[in-house]
C-alpha cells in the first residue's frame, strides 16, 4: 500500500523523469490500473507551465530606470513655460499698447482736435444717445471751439454726457491728465523719508550700557547656578 | 642710636637683596604677590615685567653709578578639570655690584565661585631660587652661590571690580642659612577697586595697595640682648586711570603711561629722583621712634627708575565693553 506522501514523490519523480526504465514501467502499470493515480498524475500534469520561463538578463533589464531618454520630444513641464512665457508676452505688449494709447503724449492731445469735437456720435457711439442738449450744441458750434475745455474735465462734470453721479463711497474718480512722468518712480528725500534713527543722550546711554552689563551678569550667574561648568569671576581686564 | 644703626644695616640688607626685587608694580606680573592670581582670568595669560634702576648704591662713598636690571615673565591659565588656576614664574635680576639671582616659581590656586559675582581663591606657592653674591653685608667683595626655597600661601578674593588678598611666606630654606617655618613671616596686603560710573564707561579710576608686614627678631651683636623689628612697608600704591583705552597714573616706580584693552596692556613707567626709597616704617620693639626709610643724601646724583611691562589673554574677555 503506498501512502499519499511516498504516492506524490512517485508522481513528481515519474514526471521530471527520474525513475529509471524498469521502475518507470512499473508505475505505468499502476497509473492504468488505478482511476485515482491517474487523475493525480493529470493534475500534477495541469500544474507545470507550458510557456518558457523569461530570461534572467530580461528581467533585470526591466528594472533598470531608464534616466536619459532621448525620445525627441519637449517634456510637459517646458511646454507649459513656453505657454506661460508666450502668455505674459502678448500680455505685456498689449498692456504696452494699452498704456500707449491711454496715456496722452503730448498736450495737445488733451484738447479736443477736429474730429473728437463733431459729430460726437463717431467719437464715442456708444454713448451717443446720452449726450446732453447742452453738448450737442457746443460740440456742434464751431465758434466754441477754442474755448472748449479739456474733453477729460467736461467728461468728469457731466456737462456733456449724462453720467450716472454716484454718492457716498461710490464717488467717481475724477479723471486726471498724466503724463508719462508721473509714473516714474523718484526717491523721497532725505528728510521725508519715514525711519528717523534716535538719538540717545549721555544718560540713556550710561544706563542702555548699565543695562547690558546686569543682562550679562545675570546670564553668567543663571548659567553657573545651573550647574554648568566652573565658573571664574575674572578682574576686568580693561581696568586691571 | 645704636638699635638705630643695627635697624638700619639690616634695612640695607633686606633692601639690596630682597628689596630691589620687589620694585614691581601691582599688576605687572599677576603672581609675584599674591599666588592667587594664577588663572584668574579665566583664560590663558602671558606677562612679561622688565625694571631697571641707574643710581648710586646705598652705602655712601661706593660707586656712585650701579645698574640694577630684571627680566621676568609669567603664564598662567585656568585648567577646568582640576579646577583650579596654574601659574609659572621665572626671571633673572642682577645687580652689578652686588648679586645674581635667578628665580621660579609654581602657584596652584583652586577657584570657588559664590553666586558667580566672586571667586575665592586659596593658593600654595612654590619658589625656588639660586643667587649669586658678589658682595657681603659689609659690601667686601666675594663670591658664594646661595639657593633658596620658599613656600607662601594666601588667599585672594575678587569679584569684577574689586579684588583683595592676603599671601605669607610660611617656609624659607636656604643653602646658608637655617630652615625658617612660621618665623619671620612677610605678610603681604594687596587689594584694588575699580572707581567707574558703569561697566562700559569710558573712564575709569583704579587704585591698588601693596602693603607688606614683617616681624624680625634679632640679636644685638654684644649684649645678645633680643630685638623686635616690626617692619611695615609700602610696597606699591599705585594710581592708575583709563580713558577709553590709554592709561596713564603712578605706581612705586614712578610715572606710568600705557595702552590697555580687554586682551592687550603695554605699561611704561619712569622716575627720576634724588630720593631713592620711601614709605617704608619701621618700629622697634624697645623703642618709642619710628623713623621713615629715606634715605637722605644731599648731594647724592640722580636715580632713574625704569620699568615696562606687557600682558596678553588669548581669549577674548568674556564681559561686554
Amino acid at each position: 500500500m503506498i501512502t499519499e506522501e511516498k504516492q506524490d514523490e512517485l508522481i513528481f519523480d515519474f514526471l521530471e523523469g527520474n525513475l529509471s526504465p524498469d521502475e518507470e514501467e512499473a508505475f505505468l502499470i499502476l497509473k492504468d490500473e488505478s482511476e485515482i493515480l491517474n487523475r493525480e498524475v493529470r493534475l500534477w500534469q495541469n500544474t507545470y507551465l507550458q510557456e518558457p520561463l523569461p530570461s534572467v538578463e530580461a528581467l533585470e533589464q526591466k528594472l533598470v530606470i531608464q534616466k536619459n531618454r532621448d525620445t525627441g520630444r519637449l517634456s510637459t513641464r517646458i511646454y507649459a513655460i513656453m505657454l506661460i512665457g508666450m502668455t505674459l508676452i502678448a500680455a505685456g505688449d498689449s498692456f504696452d499698447k494699452y498704456i500707449a494709447g491711454s496715456i496722452p503724449q503730448s498736450k495737445a492731445q488733451l484738447t479736443p482736435s477736429q474730429e473728437t469735437t463733431a459729430p460726437i456720435s463717431n467719437l464715442v457711439p456708444e454713448y451717443s444717445e446720452k449726450v446732453t442738449s447742452v453738448g450737442r450744441q457746443i460740440l456742434a458750434s464751431p465758434e466754441s471751439k477754442e474755448n472748449i475745455a479739456p474733453l477729460t474735465d467736461r467728461l468728469a462734470t457731466g456737462e456733456l454726457f449724462a453720467l450716472p453721479v454716484l454718492k457716498g463711497e461710490e464717488l467717481m474718480i475724477k479723471p486726471q491728465a498724466h503724463t508719462l512722468e508721473d509714473f516714474r518712480f523718484t526717491r523721497p528725500e532725505k528728510d521725508q523719508r519715514t525711519h528717523v534713527q534716535r538719538k540717545w543722550s549721555r544718560h540713556e546711554q550710561r544706563l542702555i550700557r548699565k543695562k547690558i552689563w546686569q543682562d550679562h551678569r545675570s546670564r553668567k550667574v543663571n548659567e553657573f547656578r545651573s550647574g554648568n561648568e566652573p565658573y571664574v569671576v575674572p578682574l576686568n581686564t580693561s581696568n586691571f | 642710636m645704636s638699635r638705630i644703626l643695627f635697624a638700619s644695616c639690616v634695612a640695607a640688607l633686606l633692601y639690596s637683596t630682597k628689596i630691589q626685587a620687589q620694585r614691581i608694580p601691582a599688576g605687572a606680573l599677576p603672581m609675584n604677590y599674591n599666588g592667587g592670581f594664577a588663572g584668574e582670568a579665566g583664560a590663558p595669560r602671558v606677562a612679561a615685567f622688565s625694571l631697571f634702576d641707574y643710581g648710586p648704591f646705598p652705602y655712601y662713598g661706593s660707586d656712585p653709578y650701579v645698574l640694577n636690571r630684571g627680566s621676568f615673565i609669567s603664564v598662567d591659565n585656568f585648567v577646568k578639570k582640576i579646577r583650579s588656576g596654574v601659574g609659572l614664574t621665572a626671571g633673572h635680576q642682577t645687580n652689578d655690584h652686588s648679586y645674581r639671582s635667578t628665580s621660579m616659581s609654581l602657584a596652584i590656586s583652586p577657584k570657588f565661585s559664590h553666586l558667580g559675582k566672586y571667586t575665592f581663591a586659596p593658593f600654595a606657592d612654590f619658589s625656588f631660587g639660586r643667587t649669586h653674591y658678589l658682595m657681603d653685608p659689609l659690601y667686601n667683595p666675594v663670591h658664594f652661590v646661595s639657593d633658596n626655597f620658599s613656600f607662601k600661601s594666601g588667599f585672594l578674593l575678587n569679584s569684577d571690580k574689586a579684588y583683595i588678598g592676603v599671601s605669607a611666606e610660611i617656609l624659607r630654606d636656604g643653602s646658608r642659612y637655617a630652615a625658617r617655618f612660621l618665623e619671620n613671616v612677610e605678610y603681604y596686603l594687596q587689594a584694588g577697586y575699580t572707581f567707574q560710573r558703569t561697566p562700559g564707561s569710558d573712564f575709569s579710576f583704579t587704585p591698588q595697595l601693596v602693603l607688606s608686614y614683617q616681624r624680625i627678631d634679632y640679636e644685638r651683636i654684644w649684649t645678645y640682648e633680643p630685638i623686635t623689628v616690626n617692619w611695615l612697608r609700602l610696597v606699591d600704591l599705585s594710581l592708575g586711570f583709563r580713558h577709553k583705552k590709554f592709561i596713564w597714573g603712578i605706581n612705586n616706580t614712578g610715572l606710568m603711561a600705557g595702552y590697555q584693552s580687554d586682551r592687550f596692556k603695554l605699561q611704561v613707567t619712569n622716575f627720576y629722583t634724588d630720593r631713592h626709597r620711601a614709605g617704608e616704617f619701621a618700629n622697634l620693639s624697645n623703642s618709642e621712634h619710628f623713623y621713615l626709610g629715606a634715605w637722605p643724601f644731599p648731594d647724592s646724583p640722580k636715580k632713574y627708575f625704569g620699568c615696562i611691562s606687557l600682558r596678553y589673554l588669548f581669549k577674548e574677555n568674556s564681559f561686554p565693553k
